[in-house]
């Protein structure tokens, strides 16, 4: 698969064009999609290494199901939600390998989720406060590794992705009052997690 | 102490920002998405290639050999068995002394199993 030139075709035509025979289409959906498939993927990994995996993940997936998509909805809010489950799949699987071979829940360089591990270079303001930033920020990926799955998809999603409980509900399947609670729940969980490893690690001082 | 909602806010809020920022690394994103799709494809054909019918069926015959080397060591088991009863049965039947005749080794060895009222002179 190569890149291809930039085509005018919207995504539903792209997709049909895919389904019809034409493979090389899919460098197309992947090249408009991939700046965002690849930063909520970094919301779920550990490290960049990870992220591009899982977005690579992602688009597997998407390209394994194009048959599926109905065009009742735009390609993007289906890929949305094809990434979802597997970020959702990903976070399951990193917990079962944390319980089977007894993997520490935490990474020794304290690499949030949502701050990778590569050199910054188109907001280096941003990220020259790093040091600067809320005391919990570094044990903040700690603390969501040691939340069940569902927590941390419902938590990124809802805090760091910034979605509705609608929005949450139409990605997850799940019903509204149902992420809701959950939410409410994770929310508290996270803050108790916190609290109890800034005691730990530094007393009263960091809260 | 605890947290205030307040200070938890600022934190999640300071993470969104961080996350928001996130530099796309797009060196060899699609060629190596491409040698993925191309792997799963060589892998896929290769399942598509043996035919589900025929993987059930040799399923079954593997079952179906399990079953019978089960069923043929229980009984070859049981056959040794009856064998072997009927052997000892016509052993002891064979050593046991008439009376009067004299004990050997056997027949002591055997006085340990069986009850019998034998003199010796």
């Amino acid at each position: 698969m190569s890149l291809v030139a930039e085509s005018h075709h919207t995504d539903e035509e792209l997709v049909r064009n895919i389904l019809g025979g034409d493979e090389q289409a899919f460098n197309e959906l992947v090249r408009r999609h991939k700046a965002w498939v690849i930063t909520k993927a970094a919301h779920y990994s550990q490290n960049s290494h990870e992220a591009d995996d899982l977005a690579q993940t992602i688009f597997i997936k998407a390209f394994r199901s194009l048959h599926t998509f109905s065009f009742r909805c735009p390609f993007r809010h289906w890929l949305a939600r094809i990434a979802t489950n597997a970020c959702y799949d990903h976070l399951r699987k990193r917990h079962v390998r944390s319980w089977l071979f007894f993997l520490p829940q935490h990474s020794d360089n304290h690499d949030a989720p949502h701050l990778p591990d590569v050199p910054d270079t188109t907001a280096g303001s941003e990220r020259d406060s790093h040091d600067d930033g809320h005391p919990l920020l570094p044990l903040l990926p700690t603390a969501m590794r040691r939340l069940p799955p569902r927590d941390q998809l419902l938590l990124t999603l809802k805090e760091i992705e910034q979605k509705s409980l609608e929005e949450i509900s139409a990605l997850t399947g799940w019903s509204v009052a149902n992420v809701k609670v959950r939410a409410h729940r994770a929310r508290h969980r996270l803050r108790k997690i916190l609290e109890n490893m800034s005691r730990r690690e530094g007393g009263e001082n960091l809260i | 102490m605890s947290m205030t909602d307040e200070q938890f806010d600022a934190l999640l809020a300071e993470a969104r920002k961080r996350g928001a920022n996130y530099p796309h690394l797009e060196i060899n994103f699609e060629n190596r998405l491409s040698s993925r799709l191309t792997k799963k494809h060589k892998l896929r054909n290769f399942f598509d290639m043996l035919h589900r019918p025929a993987l059930a069926a040799a399923l079954g015959v593997l079952i179906a050999i399990g079953v019978l080397s089960f069923l043929f060591h229980h009984a070859a088991e049981s056959s040794q068995d009856v064998e072997f009863y009927i052997l000892l049965e016509e052993y002891s039947e064979m050593l046991l002394p008439e009376s009067g005749d004299l004990l050997t080794s056997a027949d002591i060895w055997m006085g340990d199993n069986y009850e019998w009222s034998v003199t010796t002179d």
